[in-house]
């Protein structure tokens, strides 16, 4: 490659390299600045019902946020640790069935849901005790 | 497994596309700035490659950002003294006269041993030999050996140098390279009748064509043709032969 080429294309690597970051560095953080609350809202809604004791509506609170969390999944998969999303996914899991069952012990699994939820938009969010 | 394969080339393909786009240097002729970027690639790359449970873009990210990092210091350190100072440090002269800069070594954390090393591998084994010695950016030692002790030139013994010319390889593995070619300033009619004057009738039996810069062709044919070397000399009046 000659000089004049070679240099043409590193500054389109560059361009792109930038256009790439800035697109990682935003997206992500704007869906789970989306999602996050969501989740979060979703669980507390769902809590207040199991502890009226309204299966019910602890049903229909919990199947919206679901269905939220599973409609962005397989972006989550790619921007966040494996580990963290399958880890709310069980969580979901294991409280849809409780929910099913009427077992107080979801509110355990709510907490949880909403603590993964906070823990993965924090990982996105520009916080300065991040750097240390 | 077949998710870990296609992985790991995404992640080869950007580290190759990266490094390449650092520009043509040797490993041992890296300043700092870019030996740390090439090291540090190499590790980044190597958790997402091999764990699934991480996200490429976790490779991407840092490796991306480490290529723009280099491209920053290398574009700065081009256009600012001050900046390529930082990044590349200053080359050092460490023997002046045939006397070791004692200072000079220890401030490069040279010791008289590395020094030694280096001369001995530029076939210098005297130090009384050495006009001045210079420690590069790039740990390389450059040496300038006195007057007397430096090989005489054709300019020094008053003799008539032959004008040379870029050597350049005209075929390899049974390819033409043209463009090698049109820079001897030849074309394909003028190779065709020197590998005929060689006996080879056609481009794809010869592994190698080499024109030097004496104007000296060497045509060495592939193994299954016979393997033998024939040297053509391409100026006129001159001899050839076989090896």
């Amino acid at each position: 490659m000659n000089g004049k080429k070679f240099v043409r294309a590193n500054g389109i690597a560059c361009a792109a390299a930038a256009a790439v970051l800035l697109f990682l560095f935003l997206f992500p953080h704007f869906m789970m600045r989306r999602l996050s609350p969501q989740l979060r809202q979703g669980t507390e809604e769902a809590k207040k019902c199991v502890l009226a004791e309204d299966w019910t509506g602890a049903e229909t609170e919990f199947a919206q946020i679901q269905d939220a969390f599973l409609r962005k999944k397989a972006f989550l998969k790619m921007f966040f640790n494996h580990e963290d999303v399958d880890e709310l996914s069980v969580a979901f899991d294991t409280c849809g069935a409780m929910i099913a069952i009427e077992e107080p012990q979801a509110l355990a699994e709510l907490a949880r849901i909403g603590n993964i939820a906070q823990y993965l938009y924090e990982i996105e969010a520009f916080r300065w005790y991040s750097f240390i | 497994m077949l998710v870990l394969f296609l992985r790991v080339i995404l992640l080869y393909l950007l580290v190759f596309v990266t490094l390449r786009l650092t520009g043509k240097r040797q490993l041992s002729d890296l300043q700092p700035f870019d030996l740390v970027i090439t090291l540090l690639i190499a590790e980044l790359a190597l958790e997402p490659a091999t764990n699934t449970g991480v996200p490429l873009f976790y490779g991407v990210v840092p490796i991306l950002t480490l290529f723009l990092l280099q491209n920053l210091v290398a574009y700065l350190s081009l256009k600012s003294e001050g900046v390529r100072k930082i990044a590349c440090g200053q080359s050092i002269v460490v023997v002046s006269n045939g006397v070791v800069e004692e200072a000079a070594l220890r401030s490069s954390r040279y010791t008289l041993s590395d020094l030694m090393e280096q001369l001995r591998s530029k076939d210098v084994f005297s130090l009384e030999d050495v006009a001045y010695a210079i420690l590069e950016t790039n740990g390389q030692l450059s040496v300038l050996l006195k007057g007397e002790k430096q090989k005489p030139t054709c300019g020094m013994l008053h003799i008539a140098a032959s004008e040379s010319a870029l050597p350049l390889m005209l075929i390899q593995d049974g390819e033409v390279h043209y463009m090698a070619l049109k820079r001897a300033g030849y074309n394909e009619a003028w190779l065709k009748k020197q590998l005929e004057k060689a006996g080879v009738f056609s481009e794809r039996d010869v592994f190698f064509a080499f024109l030097g810069g004496d104007g000296m062709l060497h045509i060495q044919r592939r193994r299954a043709r016979g393997g033998d070397v024939v040297f053509l000399d391409t100026k006129s009046g001159g001899k050839d032969g076989k090896a």
